[in-house]
């Protein structure tokens, strides 16, 4: 008892430690004034022409920034990285203390009316800000003008100008510099066993939705591992990929709001979803199909598939990079056998020739898109597209913002290609400041400086195969407001009749109509005549 | 008078015989996840991919602990995870026991009153946003009280250490208050001790949840200094980012389960070198030294 | 007349002073707690108009619009409402009815283990599961109840039955979540009756047992009476959480096959969520189930204060 008394005292005169310790720091952290910290290279004050030439060094810029870093906290002040880019663009950047990674934290910031000059990264529920008047506008034509390269790598990877410049506009207006990349516009691939191919006696690539079929009974039925029992699956069958090219064989992907001859439709409703869906029913029914794929998750899929239990994965090649090591989806199978193959199937055709891969549909004003706050001033505005477009016109400087210092952060092999070091990650580059500045819409030629040939292999095809889209095919100026609000009703009828369809609980044909009329009754039908006004009118 | 194991005099019978089978089943089920957390974190990444459940790992390696132990920042988590579990512990444990004492004297005027005051906090609160702003305008933001107010005491907390002091019966308290002594030393001096098994329990639930705590670290400290051991975890585990996140980083890897096991092991280890401590308190009856004629 | 009445208030009010001032010193024991609540919950609670208002960061929470009961229309106008609401409060009435006895019956199980040390281990290795979250006991349940690997399956196919796909069929899912409720919490819920029984007085065990009482009789009569008052307390916050129906538990063991057993309040908000983060409506969601949670354990209040002189009572 005398013990509990003294622990007592002991716990309170820590608090009183604790709270003396960091009364003193609450003068110095959480506010988001500014206290000027004199920059590396450029002279703070002086107007004095350096060594008599002709230009004037002024003073540095000074810009309030919310950055993202790569490890998931709130970036670090003060890393060489921030200091190279200070140097470059005389600029003085003053990081703010948010964690503009997770959601909560970065609402919190605005929920207690912070405000900066430039977010690299939009906030969650950007719409909902900008409607709010928290951001100000930007010039469609000064962005092009000041940053051609950066505008031509968006465009490359969107695939279409018009549409770029359609999709960076909210209710008209520009907000935003429009961001994506590389991984965020390939489309997913489906890797097959070839070691399995060569097993069960397929010599020729399957073009055809039958030869694909074919294929998937082969895995089932001919034991492709040789180890004298039945047990693998053509097919997974799960997580976000899971048919793939089944849907594109068709034309569509499931669960995406189309405009097709003018309309606006939801493809979970159309008469190719359930002709897909009976396919896919046929093949769980024979077999084919892991039916255990309802419940696995991404982790269970990619266990399965390391051990050699189906033969067609569907997935990103993101995942399939050199760079993941062991975690690498291609590395997880060879690790246990050394004798896989894989190849990278292109997608197949279906009974009326169509062909296509899942693709999201581009969108530029996610991620890594950079807002402006509403009073930050032209000059701001224009620093930072001078230093983006630097960023994405300048290998050199990328390359050191974005991979790090050569020697300690990566090697450079003979052939030019980088080398990332095994005992590289997130926080070493935190530390160094890596990541956060350097957000670039990376196109193939420079993706292609970390990756091997297989590697290259992979996200080529990906960008080149034919595509469906995911989600929406065409360009909304602003938000749905019923989608926001039905949504969620709408997925659970579908996501509901989609699994109890392919596993077989319910006959397709004789349940198709009461369950069309089910996703109308939920929202589809508002959800849609809004978007078909929104269509009609962009 | 000393507690008697009032069970040393009887013989067994088949009624032990079978709760002691049937606790022996279900120790083995208690234990199997823990380990096989445990086992999963010294396997290799090829057999924690393998399908099935773990028991014997062909191979003991302490890759994922390397990982997890790799930067300093898990030590300074570390240490502000122990400083507010040890502080906000014993804090909670003075002001939760005093509050209970108080509510549990029937004769306190507005005692009902008081008592349901507390309860509606139970089920009313302002969510996120005002709790934020409400820390913002105290000042609290960016400090490690931030950590260890919020959850200084709380009405469950407080009624069932109520009931229990309330169960423990007058004798005591009026003795003592016949020998003449004041109030507030009988609380200290006399219910304390007597009380040890809810205080037992008390500290074990709230050292726990501050042992546990991610969120309120999340968005009141602002300072890495200020980091706590969960959030240092939680970073090592990629899956709580978006995937668009993910596709940003060219060096993201996926984490393997090995370093989730690991990240589990690490934070749950000092709980089970704690726990003995204070389990003793409740584990037997310890009315020790206390009425006697 | 009326100086009479004004006496008697006086009198009554100048005694209720005497009474206060006498029990001064219990009021200083509750003025910590009671300055916590009023910072800490009482402050903040103004919050909860935001169920009722549109709102706009830029305005902040007092300067948002009023909506009225747009949020809740929203909830309860979806077509998922009543099937949500059903599967929590049937969910939560399982639970109330199967894993919130466990921990009394294993408390008490735990109490008549002979051996000391090997008590103690029993009970320190029942608490174990409760820190494995409920990410990685999802997978480890889903091995064991896997149709094609798991043990459970196996089981059964040596009585000649079919494998079950437990976490795909809505017949059985509930079950599951009911059985590894208990496996995951029952430990760590007998912590507090086993506390509530050490601090009941061995005498009246010793005689009791000159009385000649069985081990079943010095249970019934003796060790759980003791414990009522614990006992009832829990039951009455168990029932104030009602609308809880264990989101971190569901989340990680449901699929859309199972959605129309297990989807419940939580999961769906959740999902909705995922959409656009809409913190006024997750505070009218979250109201509206406090608001019920409350009702019941006002309900379960004035049912206690008329057992036993109010002896359960809450308040």
């Amino acid at each position: 008892m005398l013990k509990s008394r003294y622990l007592i005292v002991i716990a309170l005169c820590l608090t009183l430690l604790a709270a003396c310790s960091t009364g003193s720091k609450t003068s110095e952290q959480g506010s988001p004034s500014p206290s000027p910290k004199p920059s590396a290279g450029a002279s703070s004050n002086s107007e004095k022409p350096a060594d008599g030439a002709a230009t004037v060094p002024e003073k540095p810029l000074k810009i309030r920034m919310v950055a993202s870093s790569g490890n998931g906290q709130a970036p670090i002040l003060g890393t060489n990285v921030q200091k190279i880019m200070e140097e470059r663009f005389n600029i003085e950047i003053e990081l703010l203390p948010v964690n503009a990674t997770t959601a909560e934290p970065y609402s919190l910031f605005f929920a207690q009316g912070g405000s900066a000059d430039v977010y690299l990264t939009p906030p969650p529920d950007v719409n909902k800000l900008i409607d709010q008047g928290l951001f100000r506008k930007l010039d469609v034509n000064q962005l092009y003008e000041r940053m051609p390269v950066w505008m031509s790598k968006v465009e490359s990877l969107v695939g279409d100008p018009e549409l770029a410049k359609k999709l960076m506009l909210y209710n008209g207006e520009l907000y935003q510099i429009p961001y994506t990349h590389g991984p965020l516009t390939e489309s997913g691939l489906f890797i097959v066993r070839k070691d399995w191919m060569d097993k069960v006696g397929i010599t020729q690539e399957p073009k055809t939705l039958d030869e694909f079929e074919a294929m998937l009974k082969a895995f089932t039925e001919k034991d492709p591992d040789n180890n004298g029992k039945n047990d693998t699956y053509g097919i997974h069958g799960g997580q976000r990929y899971n048919f793939n090219y089944l849907w594109g064989a068709f034309g569509f992907i499931p669960k995406s709001y189309y405009a097709r001859d003018g309309k606006v439709t939801y493809t979970s409703i159309l008469p190719e979803y359930k002709e897909a869906l009976k396919v896919a029913q046929r093949w769980y029914k024979a077999g084919y199909v892991d039916p255990e794929f309802v419940t696995d998750d991404r982790t269970k899929q990619r266990n399965k598939w390391s051990e050699g239990k189906f033969g067609v994965l569907a997935d990103n090649a993101f995942w399939m990079d050199s760079v993941r090591g062991e975690n690498g989806v291609l590395a997880m199978v060879e690790l246990k056998n050394s004798n896989a193959e894989f190849l990278f199937l292109r997608p197949f055709t279906g009974p009326t020739g169509l062909s296509g891969s899942f693709v999201d549909f581009p969108d530029v004003r996610g991620v890594a898109s950079i807002l402006f706050g509403k009073d930050a001033s032209d000059e701001v505005v224009a620093k930072i597209m001078e230093m983006k477009e630097a960023l994405a016109s300048d290998w050199d400087l990328y390359k050191r913002a974005y991979y790090g210092v050569e020697g300690e952060h990566y090697t450079v092999k003979a052939d030019g290609k980088l080398e990332i070091s095994p005992t590289m990650n997130n926080d070493i580059g935190a530390a160094d400041g890596l990541i956060t500045y350097a957000h670039m819409p990376i196109t193939l030629d420079w993706m292609k400086m970390t990756m091997t040939e297989r590697d290259e292999l992979a996200h080529k095809q990906s960008q080149e195969q034919p595509t469906v889209y995911n989600r929406i095919d065409f360009p909304t100026a602003g938000a749905n407001i019923a989608l926001t609000e039905k949504g969620e009703d709408i997925l659970k009828v579908v996501d509901e009749y989609y699994i109890n369809a392919v596993t077989g609980k319910v006959d397709i044909d004789a349940t198709w109509d009461a369950y069309v009329q089910s996703a109308l009754k939920a929202g589809l039908t508002a959800v849609l005549a809004e978007y078909q006004k929104m269509y009609e009118n962009y | 008078m000393v507690a008697i194991n009032r069970n040393t005099t009887r013989r067994w019978n088949w009624f032990d015989g079978l709760i002691t089978a049937f606790m022996t089943i279900a120790v083995i089920a208690f234990l199997y996840p823990f380990w096989h957390t445990l086992v999963l974190s010294f396997s290799t990444p090829a057999f924690a991919t393998s399908l099935g459940l773990k028991f014997i790992p062909p191979e003991v390696t302490f890759d994922a602990y390397k990982v997890v132990f790799q930067t300093n920042i898990i030590y300074i988590g570390y240490g502000n995870t122990l400083l507010r579990t040890v502080a906000g512990t014993a804090l909670t444990i003075v002001v939760t026991y005093c509050a209970a004492y108080a509510l549990s004297r029937r004769s306190l005027p507005f005692r009902s009153t008081l008592t349901f005051l507390i309860v509606l906090t139970m089920f009313f609160s302002g969510g996120l946003i005002p709790m934020f702003l409400v820390m913002k305008s105290y000042g609290l933001v960016g400090t490690k009280l931030a950590l260890i107010l919020p959850m200084l005491t709380s009405a469950w907390n407080i009624l069932i250490a109520r009931n229990f002091i309330a169960s423990i019966g007058p004798e005591l308290e009026e003795a003592a208050l016949v020998d003449g002594a004041h109030p507030l030393k009988i609380v200290f001096l006399v219910m304390f001790p007597v009380s040890m098994p809810i205080i037992a329990v008390l500290t074990i639930w709230t050292a726990v949840a501050h042992w546990n705590a991610w969120f309120d670290a999340l968005i009141y400290t602002t300072s890495e200094k200020d980091i706590v051991l969960q959030l240092v975890l939680r970073r090592l585990l990629i899956d709580t980012q978006t995937e668009s996140t993910i596709l940003q980083s060219t060096v993201a890897e996926t984490t393997s389960d090995t370093i989730k096991a690991a990240t589990i092991i690490v934070s749950i280890l000092p709980i089970i070198c704690v726990y003995p401590f204070l389990q003793k308190h409740f584990a037997k009856g310890i009315m020790v030294g206390s009425v006697k004629g | 007349m009326q100086s009479s009445i004004e006496g008697a208030t006086i009198r009554r009010s100048s005694r209720l002073l005497k009474e206060v001032w006498k029990n001064r010193h219990y009021y200083i024991l509750l003025l910590p707690a009671i300055l916590f609540f009023i910072l800490f919950h009482y402050v903040p609670m103004a919050g909860v108009s935001l169920a009722f208002k549109q709102f706009s960061y830029a305005n902040g929470i007092w300067g948002s619009e009023w909506v009225g009961f747009k949020h809740f229309e929203r909830l309860f106008g979806s077509m998922s409402f009543y099937e949500i609401l059903r599967n929590t409060l049937l969910i939560s009435w399982y639970r109330l009815a199967f894993v919130f006895v466990s921990p009394i019956a294993f408390a008490l199980l735990l109490n008549e283990l002979r051996h000391g040390m090997y008590k103690r281990f029993v009970q320190t290795a029942s608490y174990l599961p409760h820190f494995i979250s409920w990410v990685v006991l999802g997978g480890i349940i889903a091995e064991l109840l896997s149709p094609s690997r798991g043990v459970v399956n196996t089981i059964i196919g040596w009585f000649g039955f079919e494998p079950i796909y437990f976490l795909a069929d809505p017949a059985y899912f509930r079950s599951v979540l009911i059985v590894s409720d208990i496996w995951q919490s029952v430990g760590w819920g007998s912590i507090i009756y086993l506390a509530a029984i050490a601090g009941i007085h061995p005498d009246q065990y010793e005689s009791a047992a000159i009385d000649g009482a069985s081990r079943w009789q010095k249970t019934r009569y003796i060790t759980v009476p003791s414990i009522l008052t614990t006992i009832v307390i829990l039951f009455i916050f168990q029932l104030g959480g009602i609308m809880n129906a264990g989101f971190d538990q569901i989340f990680n063991l449901y699929n859309p096959s199972v959605y129309k057993v297990a989807d419940i309040i939580d999961t769906y908000v959740y999902r909705v969520g995922l959409v656009s983060t809409n913190y006024d409506y997750t505070t009218a969601v979250g109201l509206f189930k406090n608001v019920v949670g409350f009702l019941l354990v006002v309900l379960a209040n004035i049912v206690t204060s008329r057992i036993r002189e109010g002896e359960y009572k809450l308040w």
